[in-house]
């Protein structure tokens, strides 16, 4: 009889209390929802920024694996990625004298193909900041009108330091965008391999200033996307220029003391670095 | 309002308690056996019960979901064969049956919309039963071993239009879902070899899952006998069903004949050569029609080939739906059907209609006086509807065929070599 209501005990609180936490976290998801509703519902929305969603109790399962991956210097993980797109015209699919296949078999040429054209990039991500690089997952589309567009997500490992995550206490990710070239598209640099590996180079620079107040920082993941130059712009400028240039995007990761760690101050931070140069 | 309650009561209740820790030990009371049967309150703990049941069945089937999810496809397969075995059709009375008379006895059994005859018994326009024997003789019937003549493709329809029935002639409509023999002969358009590559090719770019080389498209047809017994005027047959292409085996008894044979189809289908040299011509739905979604047939309108089947009482999704409306599309979609058929034909699409859910042999006419030669698809040719790649022989020549079909053009897509959907990583040489 004692053993049964332990049992029953034990089970009520594996049961009940998760429930309990994920109730109260539901509770003030729905709270917070219908603050953001009532903000931009008024005819005067709050422009300032929105109140950050309440955290999942229940993330300290996610963060563990997320820690490991983000920090891990033996693996190509999912949690550092450098997203490349680029856009092609179907003869580029093919190699030297390959006669072009049929036009309903150009989607599944390029699915396919994707992965080995876009490996080409981790020779640019080893030459910037990495020691191995890999093909996490490769995407086609075919626009209406218009060139292919392929984009690659390449998983790395850094080549610098990272930092030891292991030193901070009360730890919790936090997360700032850089936008690396936030300027006229015209006045962008121009979609090419020295370009590229200077975007990702610039990235790390930021990440090395953070490491010196934080302890530690990655590069979790890098947009690089080419652009095309308005037609009107391109006019001005002298003939034969590149009219297709590079925006790039970093999202810039520490793991930080969360009693003492603001995302809207990280996010200043990174902004100022972005735009010193 | 108040719960307290006096202060002497909780010292009476001290005192009770001190006066029975001090009584003297009395008598052990004797074991009272358990009646289990009476409606005295018992220590039956409903709510850890049910607490405990919910955490096991929770289990149970988070871990079930995971295992069958884990079991390998042919092995899936052979569970629902095996299943398969259990129709429900089988085990139904057999006043719930559907269609016509034919699988009124026996167990021909009824589907969810209509009825399903199996062999010997043949689906008729008669209200006794058919059986082959009272029909044909020395039957063989089609299967994926029977070998075949030549696949000869012909050009479906580019207009939406089939030639106008003669005066003099009688329109015998046969419309049904799938067939049910297997014929020794496969249709693979291009457009679905690419489709499912795209997504087998998928799978491993992005799910980062292993090639899937079981995933294909086998380009399944079925086949159906249909026996004319008619002889009172040359017959315009319209062959019609919705569900896998289907191979049509017309017959005719002696004196019948057959002027005309008019297909409209879901998907690509074909004729065994017919009698008479009767001309035949088809409509592929998916060339005017695009994929059926709710509602899509709601409307009457121009070329709305989908060749739907209207409901009868004696379906089970009939029954089943009651009031509801479950099968609203096809009340509707044959009602838009309907008028695209009368408009061409000049006939109400219900006119000499033969309906099963699915069959292998079909009839229509009178029963003959004695039971005509059947006719094989062994040996004759077979008019396919011109797809992209079309072949027959043996199950081990099909799947080879098949095979070949999705590595050759998986592989010139790959650029030569598969292995290349997953390249190696890169690595920074070492100093």
């Amino acid at each position: 009889m004692k053993t049964a209501r332990i049992l029953a005990i034990a089970v009520t609180l594996v049961v009940a209390v998760p429930l309990l936490v994920l109730n109260v976290w539901g509770a003030r998801m729905s709270l917070w929802a219908v603050e953001q509703t009532r903000q931009f519902d008024t005819d005067t929305p709050n422009m300032t920024d929105p109140a950050p969603m309440p955290r999942n109790p229940l993330r300290f399962f996610h963060d563990r694996g997320e820690l490991r991956d983000t920090f891990a210097t033996d693996a190509l993980t999912d949690q550092r990625s450098i997203v490349i797109t680029e856009w092609i015209e179907p003869a580029d699919l093919l190699t030297a004298g390959e006669p072009l296949p049929d036009p309903t078999h150009l989607a599944l040429y390029a699915q396919a193909r994707a992965p080995q054209r876009m490996i080409r990039y981790c020779t640019e991500v080893i030459a910037a900041f990495g020691t191995a690089c890999d093909v996490m997952r490769t995407e086609a589309q075919f626009p209406t009108t218009g060139p292919t567009a392929i984009s690659a997500h390449l998983t790395y490992i850094p080549a610098g330091i990272l930092g030891d995550p292991d030193l901070v206490n009360n730890g919790e990710f936090f997360i700032a965008p850089a936008r690396l070239y936030e300027m006229r598209d015209h006045e962008k640099p121009p979609f090419n391999s020295e370009s590229r590996i200077a975007a990702m180079q610039k990235a790390q620079d930021i990440c090395d200033r953070l490491r010196e107040t934080y302890g530690n920082c990655i590069v979790s993941r890098l947009d690089l996307r080419p652009v095309e130059i308005w037609r009107t712009d391109l006019e001005r400028l002298p003939p034969g220029t590149d009219p297709i240039r590079l925006d790039a995007t970093a999202i810039i990761k520490i793991y930080a003391d969360k009693t003492q760690t603001a995302n809207d101050d990280l996010r200043q931070i990174v902004q100022s670095l972005t735009t010193a140069d | 309002m108040s719960n307290s309650k006096p202060p002497n009561d909780f010292a009476e209740r001290l005192r009770r308690i001190e006066e029975r820790r001090t009584a003297p030990a009395q008598t052990p009371a004797q074991p009272q056996r358990r009646n289990n049967t009476a409606a005295a309150p018992t220590d039956r703990h409903l709510l850890r019960n049910l607490v405990i049941w919910l955490v096991i069945g929770a289990g149970l089937g988070t871990g079930g979901y995971f295992a069958w999810k884990s079991v390998p496809p042919e092995m899936s397969a052979s569970f629902a064969s095996l299943t398969a075995g259990l129709d429900m059709s089988r085990i139904l009375p057999v006043n719930s049956m559907g269609g016509g008379s034919w699988q009124a006895s026996g167990p021909a059994g009824a589907g969810e919309r209509g009825a399903n005859p199996v062999t010997p018994q043949v689906a008729s326009n008669l209200p006794d039963p058919v059986t082959l024997a009272d029909l044909v003789t020395d039957h063989v019937l089609t299967d994926e071993n029977t070998v075949i003549g030549q696949i000869i493709p012909f050009d479906r329809n580019s207009q939406c239009n089939l030639r106008r029935p003669l005066a003099s002639e009688q329109v015998v409509n046969i419309r049904l879902e799938n067939g049910t023999l297997t014929p020794p002969v496969r249709a693979i358009s291009d457009s679905d070899l690419v489709k499912q590559l795209v997504q087998n090719v998928t799978d491993v770019t992005q799910k980062g899952r292993p090639y899937n080389w079981s995933a294909q498209v086998t380009g399944d047809l079925t086949s159906v006998d249909v026996f004319l017994t008619d002889t009172s005027a040359p017959i315009y047959l319209v062959l019609q069903n919705r569900g896998n292409g289907i191979i049509w085996n017309v017959q005719t008894a002696p004196d019948v004949t057959l002027a005309h044979v008019a297909i409209v189809t879901s998907r690509t289908s074909g004729l065994v050569s017919p009698p008479d040299n009767a001309t035949f011509e088809a409509l592929l739905e998916a060339d005017f029609v695009p994929l059926h979604e709710f509602g899509a047939d709601d409307t009457i309108r121009t070329c709305m080939i989908r060749p739907w089947r209207l409901p009868e009482p004696d379906w089970l999704a009939v029954q089943k739906a009651g009031n509801d409306n479950q099968i609203y599309s096809y009340t509707k979609g044959y009602t838009a059907y309907n008028a695209w058929y009368t408009g061409t034909l000049g006939v109400d699409a219900a006119t000499n209609l033969v309906s099963p859910q699915t069959a292998a042999h079909v009839h229509f006419g009178p029963l003959p006086a004695s039971p005509f030669t059947y006719r094989s698809m062994a040996g004759r040719d077979v008019h396919m509807m011109r797809t992209d790649h079309m072949f027959s022989g043996d199950p081990v020549t099909l799947q080879a065929t098949i095979d070949a079909l999705h590595g050759n053009l998986l592989r010139a897509a790959t650029g030569g070599d598969i292995a290349l959907l997953d390249p190696a990583p890169v690595e920074r040489p070492q100093p």
